[in-house]
């Protein structure tokens, strides 16, 4: 019923506003386009009040605008000349330790410790500075880590926490010398770093840097788009260099469909795969004018298909004949959990399948979920059926013993399944069909497949089930090293024509086949736009770069 | 009613431990040099004249780059003794800037490193001579060894910043170096 109220004066205005409203002033003051400098506050991340630049006076006390919480009676003065010296001292006192020249720093221009410097007008320092040498750490593939340039505001040790969940990184030592590390002092590449790149993207100073990306970034061209790489679909930004020749460097959207949510694979794609991504000056063609040349060779000929392509390559494809998806699938894919869905388990069983590596997303989610919140994970590396027995004895054995959670086993426990293990010993599955399944797909748009192509045979084994006889083979998918009957293929005679993107990799493999009329270019997962069924059953929408340098040319 | 008859302002530079850049981004103001000229700006010592010491007291001196060895600081002093406003140009003079790197290291193992263990010495001799400068212990900003009444932040600051402050001097006003005007780079 609560008719009761706070009454806050913000700079000598009066607002009134209902005492159940959980706010810190800071983000009232955000809200009314009040401007408070902030350095170790992020949007994303709990705010922990530690660099002290947010302060305002309160009834003539100095406090933390980020961790005040609104309270009746409040009296707020944002900014006068006490709070200006007080922020300016606070600055002096931060760029007066370590290293914060900005003329050798990539992070130049983009600095967020760099723009309060400008903000407060520092013009030189008030005292001089404190030269305590720390190490550089290179050891990370990906990410130069430097404690130099730190100024200890924790953004990065709560990121790798509470959004990725894998909680690598944290504090060392005290006061002045305290230190970010990793593992408790492991060096970052030899830690359980997997690569997520959030603590670079959060980091206000040049601690933490992408190595592939360093002065490439200036003034770079924001797309925000999804990822197409795995079928979770995580929101991204792409960046281009200024001259858009290239991918200066992939962020995750936290204003996206996962919130933040990244793994390697699209965050440090320009430091792999160098030739393909780094010049985007390849032509590519979209599928239907490939179907448009090549016209007279559909009728009669094999189409081999899979999850690789969009709804819309795939709805084009719907309308031709012979065609086959090269793999199994399923639909009990269609009763997937949505990704809001995945906070609700107590109990998460995963079956051989390492979320670092793949699925990173999915990953943090259950890293988070365990680690933050207490729920149970159970990992089964399954290597034969008899393991698969033990698993499940242990399971049920489980079960029986705790008591407490033996009525909700059912409802609240999340099996998460490679769908190949799925689908191999479906009997075992297919007793626990009551439970709730997370079937994880091979490629990004298989639930894609089984909703438009509905009655399109798939089949795992090809000689078998295909009379390919004097016919000839249209191949069309974005990975091929995930063909199965690649062997197969290789060998034979009939003429091939091979539609896909036209990456080092691919073209490897290609050239191993034998009888290769024409290869087409339909370019790569960033390049495309279209959409595409995730394995959470949800639409994920794709905005290709290509549009940004097309409209530039 | 001539040149003559105008308020000079004297004005003298030099170049200590910096990479002169911020000498060059000076005369990268090209024909507002002649502007600030006719004004009444007189450049009195300063590299660009190759004139080692003021002759005469100088109402603006600028200093740019950190000071590294005991000439420079003896110079600097000078200079402040010489300047009636001391203008520190670059982040070389205002911050220490990027010859602050040998801060972390021992004199002994600078030294040591630059004329003996480089790979490409000859004569592996550390020079020893009353006339050679020594390296102070540690780098220092300007503002360190003597009083700074002005900082131009800036790696090198551009001409434009130069100009403005220039001709905000010259026309008896203190400038105010923001937005645009105030970079670290």
């Amino acid at each position: 019923m609560g008719g009761f109220k706070m009454k806050i004066k913000i700079n000598g205005k009066e607002f009134i506003l209902d005492d159940q409203v959980d706010k810190t002033l800071y983000q009232f003051l955000k809200e009314l386009g009040i401007y408070v400098p902030v350095l170790c506050y992020n949007d994303n991340l709990r705010e922990v009040g530690m660099c002290r630049l947010c302060v305002v006076k309160d009834r003539n006390r100095i406090r933390s605008s980020c961790i005040a919480k609104l309270e009746d009676g409040m009296d707020i003065i944002v900014d006068d000349q006490d709070l200006e010296n007080y922020r300016k001292w606070a600055l002096q006192f931060l760029f007066g330790e370590r290293n914060h020249y900005c003329m050798y720093c990539a992070k130049t221009s983009q600095c967020e410790f760099q723009d309060l410097g400008y903000y407060t007008k520092l013009d030189h320092f008030f005292f001089p500075t404190f030269y305590n040498k720390y190490e550089l750490d290179t050891s990370h593939d990906y990410i130069l880590f430097d404690n130099n340039r730190c100024v200890l505001c924790n953004r990065c040790v709560r990121v790798c926490s509470e959004v990725a969940g894998h909680f690598v990184l944290n504090t060392e030592k005290r006061g002045g010398n305290t230190l970010i590390v990793a593992n408790g002092g492991k060096k970052l590449g030899e830690s359980n770093c997997t690569s997520c790149g959030l603590c670079v993207q959060v980091c206000p100073t040049g601690t933490f840097l992408d190595k592939n990306t360093l002065f490439l970034d200036r003034k770079a061209i924001e797309i925000k788009t999804n990822c197409f790489i795995c079928p979770i679909g995580c929101s991204i930004s792409i960046f281009l260099n200024q001259n858009k020749d290239y991918i200066a460097k992939v962020y995750s959207d936290f204003e996206g469909y996962t919130q933040g949510l990244i793994c390697y694979k699209a965050r440090y794609i320009n430091a792999f795969d160098y030739n393909s991504y780094l010049k985007l000056n390849n032509q590519f063609l979209s599928l239907n004018d490939i179907f448009n040349i090549i016209k007279k060779k559909i009728d009669g000929s094999i189409i081999l298909i899979d999850g690789t392509l969009t709804n819309e390559e795939l709805i084009l494809i719907s309308n031709l004949n012979n065609k086959y998806i090269y793999y199994d699938l399923t639909e009990d894919l269609l009763n997937n959990p949505s990704l809001e869905e995945l906070d609700n388990f107590d109990n998460y069983v995963i079956f051989d399948i390492d979320l670092d590596k793949e699925f990173g997303a999915l990953g943090s989610i259950l890293k988070r979920n365990v680690l933050i919140k207490n729920k149970k994970l159970f990992s089964f590396n399954v290597f034969n059926k008899v393991y698969l027995d033990i698993s499940f004895k242990v399971l049920r054995e489980y079960n029986e013993l705790n008591e407490v959670s033996k009525k909700h086993f059912n409802n609240n426990t999340l099996f998460i399944v490679p769908i190949n293990l799925y689908l191999k010993d479906y009997s075992y599955f297919a007793n626990f069909s009551n439970y709730r399944f997370l079937i994880l797909p091979v490629n990004s748009n298989d639930i894609g497949l089984i909703k438009i192509l509905k009655n399109v045979p798939n089949i795992a084994n090809l000689k078998n089930y295909v009379d390919f006889s004097d016919k000839n083979i249209i191949l069309v998918s974005r990975e091929l090293k995930n063909l199965k009957d690649l062997n197969l293929l290789n060998n034979m005679d009939n003429e091939k024509i091979i539609i896909t993107f036209a990456n080092n990799e691919n073209l490897n493999i290609i050239k191993n086949f034998k009888n290769v009329k024409l290869v087409f270019n339909i370019g790569h997962y960033f390049e495309i736009s279209g959409s595409f069924w995730n394995m959470f059953n949800y639409e994920v929408k794709l905005n290709s770069i290509r549009y940004e340098l097309i409209n530039s040319k | 009613m001539g040149d003559n008859d105008k308020k000079k302002v004297r004005i003298s530079t030099i170049w200590c431990e910096g990479c002169s850049g911020c000498h060059m981004s000076f005369l990268d103001m090209d024909e507002r040099l002649v502007d600030l000229i006719k004004k009444g700006m007189v450049i009195d010592a300063s590299p660009l004249t190759d004139l080692k010491i003021p002759r005469e007291q100088v109402d603006v001196g600028i200093i740019e780059g950190s000071v590294a060895n005991d000439t420079q600081e003896e110079e600097v002093k000078m200079m402040r003794e010489k300047c009636k406003y001391i203008v520190a140009i670059g982040d070389c003079a205002v911050f220490g800037g990027i010859p602050t790197m040998r801060n972390y290291l021992k004199v002994s193992d600078v030294l040591n490193r630059a004329y003996i263990e480089a790979e490409t010495n000859f004569n592996k001799h550390i020079p020893k001579s009353r006339d050679i400068s020594k390296l102070l212990p540690r780098v220092k900003p300007v503002n360190e060894v003597i009083k700074v009444d002005f900082y131009i932040p800036g790696c090198p600051p551009s001409a434009d910043i130069i100009f403005y402050v220039l001709n905000e001097l010259i026309e008896g006003r203190i400038p105010k170096l923001e937005g645009e005007r105030l970079t670290y780079e």
